[in-house]
């Protein structure tokens, strides 16, 4: 339920975006900079192989397999962490070659849209580190797992929102 | 007085009963004079291939194919938890005994 209000919350910012962007005969508009798609194209397999790992370590949760569970669940947070740590980089250089919040309608959906992902993906992050400390004090075993599961579902959600909002923002 | 006269008379009489029909008749009179008020799409403001309309009939699109979207994942989601869940149930509850007692051989005299 509360994935399905996420997603629709994402529907209707993707909705404003393709308003503005079909509707725009020039896009990005004239006088602003252009977006890092190498740069965060490789980001997003970094996102996309946390999402493998976190798979992983449910995997191995499933089997009792506590090292290797708390192994992959340190490298999801690794990857999620560096992931944000990109973006903000990439955002502090868009911002001093002038593209804000204030500066275009551009500025605006772009912040809107990636800074809303990038809060939930900070969000998923800390709840993940929550779990991980849990795991380590032995919390989680083959017959109670539920914390690590839902977490998992959370952090996939946010990894496969991703790749659609790279592809709308940067490459479209 | 005419036949025609009479006829008319006694339906305009029958019609002005029902006092409610002139301001009805006046009003869609009005609102036909006036194409553009009886407009029935909201986003129809500008013409065919338009990049603004488009945007709008895209969007619109997008969400409302967003929900349906949704539901349909997460029921695919159920229902694959469901099969997975199912075939671990198959696999734990096997025919075969957990432990082969003793004394079970011993008393059956084997």
């Amino acid at each position: 339920m509360f994935l399905g209000a996420e997603a629709m919350f994402f529907a209707g910012l993707i909705g404003a975006y393709i308003v503005f962007r079909v509707g725009s005969t020039i896009w990005p508009p004239p006088f602003q900079p252009r977006l890092p798609v190498g740069v965060t194209g490789v980001n997003t397999l970094i996102l996309i192989a946390s999402a493998v790992t976190m798979r992983w370590s449910l995997k191995a949760v499933r089997v009792n397999d506590r090292k290797r569970f708390i192994r992959y669940l340190a490298y999801t947070a690794v990857f999620g962490g560096i992931f944000l740590l990109i973006q903000g980089f990439e955002w502090l250089r868009l911002i001093h070659f002038g593209l804000t919040v204030s500066s275009s309608v551009y500025g605006g959906l772009f912040y809107t849209l990636i800074g809303f992902h990038g809060l939930h993906v900070f969000g998923a992050l800390i709840w993940l580190l929550v779990v991980l400390m849990r795991a380590k004090q032995g919390r989680f075993s083959r017959a109670s797992y539920v914390g690590v599961q839902t977490c998992g579902m959370y952090w996939t959600f946010v990894v496969a929102l991703w790749p659609v909002l790279y592809g709308l923002v940067y490459l479209y | 007085m005419t036949v025609i006269d009479r006829y008319a008379s006694f339906w305009l009489d029958k019609f002005m009963k029902h006092r409610w029909i002139v301001p009805l008749c006046s009003g869609l009179l009005a609102v036909l004079a006036n194409p553009l008020a009886i407009q029935a799409c909201s986003v129809c403001i500008t013409d065919a291939h338009d990049p603004t309309m488009d945007a709008f009939n895209w969007s619109v699109f997008f969400l409302m194919a967003a929900p349906y979207t949704v539901v349909v994942s997460i029921a695919g989601a159920l229902f694959f938890g469901y099969r997975r869940a199912a075939a671990k149930r198959e696999q734990t509850e096997t025919t075969e005994p957990l432990m082969q007692l003793a004394w079970n051989d011993k008393e059956s005299g084997r």
